[in-house]
């Protein structure tokens, strides 16, 4: 069936990270070259698709649908129709499964900056923005759309144990290092509910020599 | 009768430590031959909502060992039974269950076995690894007069964590238990180590 | 680890992240199953956490009733391990439904208008498909019994 011989496109998936939602699909290699797609969606339980007007007969193999599938507590549908312009008979539609931006968002590694001194480094996070916006037009941050969520900090010392550090303030400070050594810090973001976690920022920072006597 | 020939094995018990489940019963002995298991679960929910109904054991299906690891079959806190049947050929036993249901909240908690280090100045500890279920409740203080209790949580065994940066020569002690959020559970306090802070490094 | 449930007055703690965990690994499966797109049982309208504070654990308990008694025991399937993911989930919402018990046994589950209006609409929107649909559909949706969960 259509399913496991794809003659226009496959592998079509929601592709979600900080509730930005790519819709994105691979084409066929050998498909005709004048082969156009129209995307659609759907909230689930409700009976009508809806064309995403931007994108309709495109070439592009991607679509953002991050605004029509902003809400986090409803579920949607994608569906994209491959056609041939000049060979009309060839035409092949595929459908995401259910997609919940809340549940399937990925969230990027955090922003930091890492200050070297003497015997300590300090770690500070910056909020970590997202796609979504407030009715009154500002963009949300991570913090703000998930309140308990916290960072994980380790330093990491001659590749051998970590300081651990965790809370949900916005700067953190490893002390009693030695001077003018090179250190590891990594910092995640921690959801507890729905529970999710971020790749890593690595940043290596060496401390400041000692010149004090 | 096939069933009435082959034995059903016999003192069924499930040990568990650490929230690992191992269930047990009496071999079935049949000279010169080499004798099967299978092993089916019910949770109280298939006892009481679906007419007893049994699962098949994720991993012991036809096993030729007295015992199965079921800790992937009980996931939630509530009574499980057991079922075990000896098979030979196409001759089975007949099911024998469990005396006693099994709940996952009385699994045994042995207190952590704990590694301290130092390197330097800093206090480093280590904990063996128990599973994803378990993190440790880590209490240390420094060896003086009216010093303070302090507490961290470490989150995860199996990898060397800075507890502390001591003082010259101060003297620091230790002790950790486990915690299993999932049975709102805690194992005793381990035994209190102590170690001692390098003395000041003379000027050069 | 555990979550703690504020519903109303009943407060409880249940093993969320091993139930979410369990649902992931059949959601793919069960969802797939479910081919109509069009009709939604859990809808946003009776959402546990837009429920008036002292009416909620009721309203949860007939929740878990509901999936108890007609939406587990019924579901078939041939492939054990999504059998056992279910029974995982149903003992686990056995386990809560006894800690509501308590709730219920101290007078802090109270059932007033709202919750049963709310059940109500659930369980029509669920009849309104033929059985094994309604089974399937409503054991899918788990996900967003979860997510109110999460925001209660």
């Amino acid at each position: 069936n259509a399913e496991e011989s794809p003659k226009l496109l496959q592998n079509l998936r929601f592709h979600s990270s900080n509730f930005e939602n790519i819709l994105k699909w691979d084409s066929i290699q050998g498909s005709p070259p004048d082969t156009v797609y129209n995307v659609q969606y759907k909230r689930y339980g409700d009976p009508k698709w809806k064309n995403k007007d931007e994108c309709q007969n495109i070439t592009e193999t991607s679509c953002n649908l991050t605004y029509e599938t902003r809400d986090t507590d409803e579920q949607y549908f994608a569906k994209v129709t491959a056609s041939s312009r000049g060979q009309r008979n060839i035409q092949e539609w595929r459908q995401t499964p259910r997609f919940s931006a809340c549940r399937d968002t990925l969230i990027k590694p955090p922003l930091v900056t890492c200050i070297p001194n003497v015997r300590s480094v300090r770690l500070v996070v910056h909020p970590s923005p997202t796609a979504l916006w407030t009715s009154d037009g500002h963009s949300q941050t991570l913090e703000e759309i998930f309140p308990d969520l916290f960072y994980r900090l380790q330093l990491h010392v001659n590749h051998t144990y970590q300081m651990h550090l965790e809370g949900k303030k916005k700067e953190y400070e490893f002390f009693g290092l030695a001077p003018d050594t090179e250190y590891q810090g990594v910092t995640t973001i921690s959801i507890p509910t729905p529970f999710k976690e971020s790749p890593p920022y690595t940043c290596r920072v060496r401390t400041l020599a000692d010149r004090t006597w | 009768d096939a069933a009435a020939i082959l034995p059903a094995p016999l003192d069924l018990s499930v040990h568990s430590i650490n929230m690992k489940h191992i269930l047990t019963w009496s071999p079935v002995i049949v000279p010169g031959k080499i004798v099967n298991y299978s092993v089916e679960y019910q949770g109280e929910y298939e006892r009481y909502y679906t007419s007893s109904t049994w699962i098949p054991s994720s991993w012991c299906s036809s096993i030729s060992t007295p015992e199965c690891n079921v800790t992937d079959d009980i996931t939630a806190t509530v009574a499980y039974n057991f079922r075990v049947r000896a098979t030979l050929g196409n001759q089975s036993s007949a099911w024998s269950t469990l005396k006693e249901l099994f709940n996952r909240n009385s699994t045994i908690l042995t207190s952590p076995r704990m590694k301290m280090s130092k390197d330097g100045y800093h206090l480093i500890v280590e904990f063996e690894d128990l599973g994803p279920y378990f993190e440790f409740n880590v209490t240390y203080w420094r060896k003086s007069p009216n010093s303070q209790v302090l507490y961290k949580i470490v989150r995860e065994g199996g990898s060397l964590v800075h507890l502390e940066t001591m003082e010259a020569g101060a003297e620091y002690c230790v002790k950790a238990q486990t915690i299993v959020e999932v049975i709102e559970r805690s194992s005793a306090f381990n035994q209190v180590e102590c170690v001692i802070a390098q003395d000041e490094s003379p000027l050069l | 680890g555990l979550k703690r449930l504020h519903l109303g007055n009943c407060v409880l703690s249940m093993n969320y992240q091993e139930m979410r965990n369990e649902f992931l690994e059949i959601k793919g499966y069960v969802q797939a199953e479910d081919g109509n797109l069009d009709k939604r049982i859990l809808k946003s309208s009776e959402a546990l956490q837009d429920t008036k504070p002292t009416e909620r654990c009721c309203f949860f308990r007939h929740l878990l009733r509901f999936y108890l008694d007609r939406v587990f025991k019924n579901y078939q399937t041939t492939n054990h391990h999504i059998r056992r993911k279910v029974s995982s989930l149903a003992n686990s919402f056995l386990g809560i439904k006894k800690e509501l018990r308590l709730c219920h046994d101290h007078m802090i589950c109270h059932c007033g208008e709202e919750a049963k209006k709310k059940y109500t609409q659930i369980l029509s929107h669920f009849e309104e498909l033929d059985a094994q649909t309604a089974v399937v559909k409503a054991l899918g949706e788990l996900d967003i019994l979860l997510r109110w969960i999460e925001k209660t």
